[in-house]
């Protein structure tokens, strides 16, 4: 498997002078396979642009474009690439999207396909020439086409329904964790609260474990986890609990224990420059990196070859 | 016109249009509103506001349930759903559900109509939690009990909504006619509410005992085994809710509590069953109607 970054931030684009060795574009990462024609994109943030501009140059005189699109979840910056995505304007594109929706009467061809609606863009969805098929997931086995790579998928914690990602093929796999804070009992725990509740308490905290081992052993023994880590642990105990993001610190902590041989810490924070970036990866990922396990910050171009 | 069989139809077409779209009560939608749009809401506060809602209630469940290709047990705690959906989901789900709106042309009729509604739905709900904590179901098995409760007569709402003014005259039919509801539901709608119930609960992808409580508390000889003890548990607490919230309406004296549970076999058969005392469940009652009055408050249902 070929792994190949076109987007790593977080948030909201940010480009410029203090994000060129890491990139400002927002989530966006490409998976080709070394036998397989077979293209699978994860997410549609601003880096699906370059992407889509690569495979006109590199796929499109090979023939048709056919690929497919999983969405991790269908917050603006996992999406906001999508009507720069030049491949679907030819008529020959067959683009299938996959991802979850919260609610049955919201579909993902409106949450996906409205950004293109006049108010907001001068091409509307219903313009398009390319066939594009939504379908929606859930969490489990996905089975999209007849060959040998496996897809499974799990619920995170994010503010919105979220999924991550489990691709397998000939013995490796490459999981993506984000959107995702660490699950949290979040009913009250002291009983001198007046809503302290002791069996919701109690089953509370049974629940975020229970979904935080069932989430380890997601990712157990990956050759490349991809994980949400926007702040460091200082930030987020501060002010960022309950936004749906993790610390660094947890990330590292927690992917070490369950084998895993590299970790892309991803999902930057758009506030974050390229020096803030590099002093973190003095700071965090050398000290943890190990010859079993490589930790370092993903960034927007890399390639990594499993 | 007036073919039976068109008019069966009839009936099945406009509950099955309903069910699409089903919305809040508006008996409960002022609070879960005001909880759901409010940022700084706890989700201790969430939990209760849904847990009074039986509506809501089942829309979180399907939302749960629907969530997996293939979940080994079935989600019927609301606690575990708000941790595995988030804050935020729930709320939401919540907000679009009030946006579908409540009601319809005989308004006052039908408030009041499911403000009783309402209050029935509660208070089995406590007592079907009481009765399963007295009866020795481990306690954080009892909420199930409370959920059974809460939704056994969720069937209820669409005929209450689509067929407001036939709803009101199978009443009196009942009292009249010494008829059971269920009888009088189906001669008038050629379903009971068990039956509505039961589209419901396919609709809410509900399984196991939730679902045959819906379906089988008026005929226990039909719940299948697995669950015959959790749904008589649910069938009892229907009935002991009756009497309970007829003892809080009419401010009685408590003897005829006793008498009433007296006259009811299928209660008698519990109690002797599970070894219960006549004292243990007027006990019970105090427990349940003080409960009933502090959902009543939380949810800003004045009394009355």
């Amino acid at each position: 498997m070929k792994i190949k970054f076109w987007g790593v931030r977080g948030s909201i684009p940010c480009p410029g002078p203090e994000t060129v060795k890491y990139g400002g574009n927002t989530p966006c990462i490409e998976i080709r396979f070394n036998d397989i024609e077979r293209q699978i994109i994860i997410d549609a943030g601003s880096g699906i642009r370059e992407l889509g501009n690569d495979m006109m140059v590199n796929d499109l005189p090979k023939g048709p474009i056919h690929t497919e699109l999983f969405l991790t979840h269908t917050h603006w910056d996992h999406i906001t690439g999508f009507p720069f995505f030049t491949p679907i304007y030819l008529k020959d594109t067959k683009l299938k999207v996959y991802g979850p929706v919260s609610f049955e009467n919201d579909t993902l061809k409106d949450i996906i396909g409205n950004q293109m609606s006049y108010q907001y863009f001068p091409i509307r969805q219903i313009e398009l020439a390319s066939q594009i098929d939504y379908i929606e997931l859930k969490e489990g086995q996905v089975k999209t086409k007849d060959d040998n790579i496996s897809i499974t998928t799990k619920w995170l914690n994010h503010p919105v329904l979220c999924l991550g990602y489990r691709f397998e093929y000939q013995d490796k796999a490459v999981c993506t964790l984000y959107d995702s804070e660490p699950f949290q009992n979040i009913f009250s725990t002291g009983p001198r609260d007046p809503s302290y509740d002791e069996t919701m308490a109690l089953e509370g905290e049974k629940t975020a474990q229970m979904q935080n081992k069932l989430l380890e052993n997601f990712f157990k023994d990956a050759d490349l986890v991809i994980r949400d880590a926007q702040y460091t642990e200082e930030e987020y105990k501060a002010s960022k609990k309950g936004w749906g993001h993790t610390s660094m610190e947890y990330a590292i902590e927690s992917t070490k224990k369950a084998g895993v041989k590299r970790l892309a810490l991803f999902h930057h924070e758009p506030t974050y420059s390229d020096k803030k970036l590099d002093e973190l990866t003095e700071k965090l990922c050398k000290p943890h990196t190990t010859k079993n396990m490589e930790i370092f910050f993903a960034k927007e171009g890399m390639e990594i070859n499993l | 016109m007036g073919n039976p069989q068109n008019k069966k139809e009839g009936h099945l077409h406009t509950i099955q249009e309903y069910l699409i779209k089903m919305p809040s009560l508006s008996t409960t939608i002022t609070k879960v509103l005001s909880v759901c749009n409010d940022p700084n809401t706890s989700a201790n506060e969430l939990n209760k506001v849904v847990s009074l809602d039986p509506v809501l209630t089942g829309n979180i469940l399907k939302l749960i349930n629907s969530a997996y290709y293939s979940l080994r047990n079935q989600v019927t705690s609301l606690t575990q759903a708000i941790i595995m959906l988030g804050l935020n989901t729930i709320k939401n789900l919540a907000l679009s559900t009030a946006a579908l709106g409540t009601l319809t042309p005989k308004k006052s009729l039908q408030n009041n109509t499911m403000d009783i509604f309402w209050t029935h739905c509660i208070s089995t709900g406590v007592w079907a939690k009481a009765l399963a904590l007295e009866t020795g179901i481990i306690k954080s098995q009892c909420e199930e009990y409370f959920v059974a409760g809460l939704l056994h007569d969720i069937g209820k709402i669409p005929l209450i909504h689509c067929f407001p003014d036939e709803y009101m005259e199978i009443g009196a039919d009942i009292i009249e006619k010494s008829l059971s509801r269920n009888t009088a539901e189906k001669a008038a709608f050629d379903m009971d509410h068990e039956e509505t119930g039961k589209l419901i609960a396919q609709k809410w992808k509900l399984e196991g005992a939730i679902f045959q409580a819906i379906c089988t508390h008026h005929h226990l000889q039909k719940t299948d085994d697995e669950s015959h003890d959790f749904v008589e548990r649910v069938a009892v607490a229907d009935i002991l809710s009756r009497i309970t919230i007829h003892d809080l309406e009419e401010d009685s004296v408590e003897d005829i509590f006793v008498e009433t549970i007296l006259e009811n076999s299928l209660v008698k058969t519990f109690l002797k069953k599970h070894k219960l005392a006549l004292s243990t469940l007027k006990s019970l009652e105090e427990t349940t109607r003080t409960e009933i009055e502090n959902a009543k408050l939380f949810m800003l249902i004045a009394k009355g």
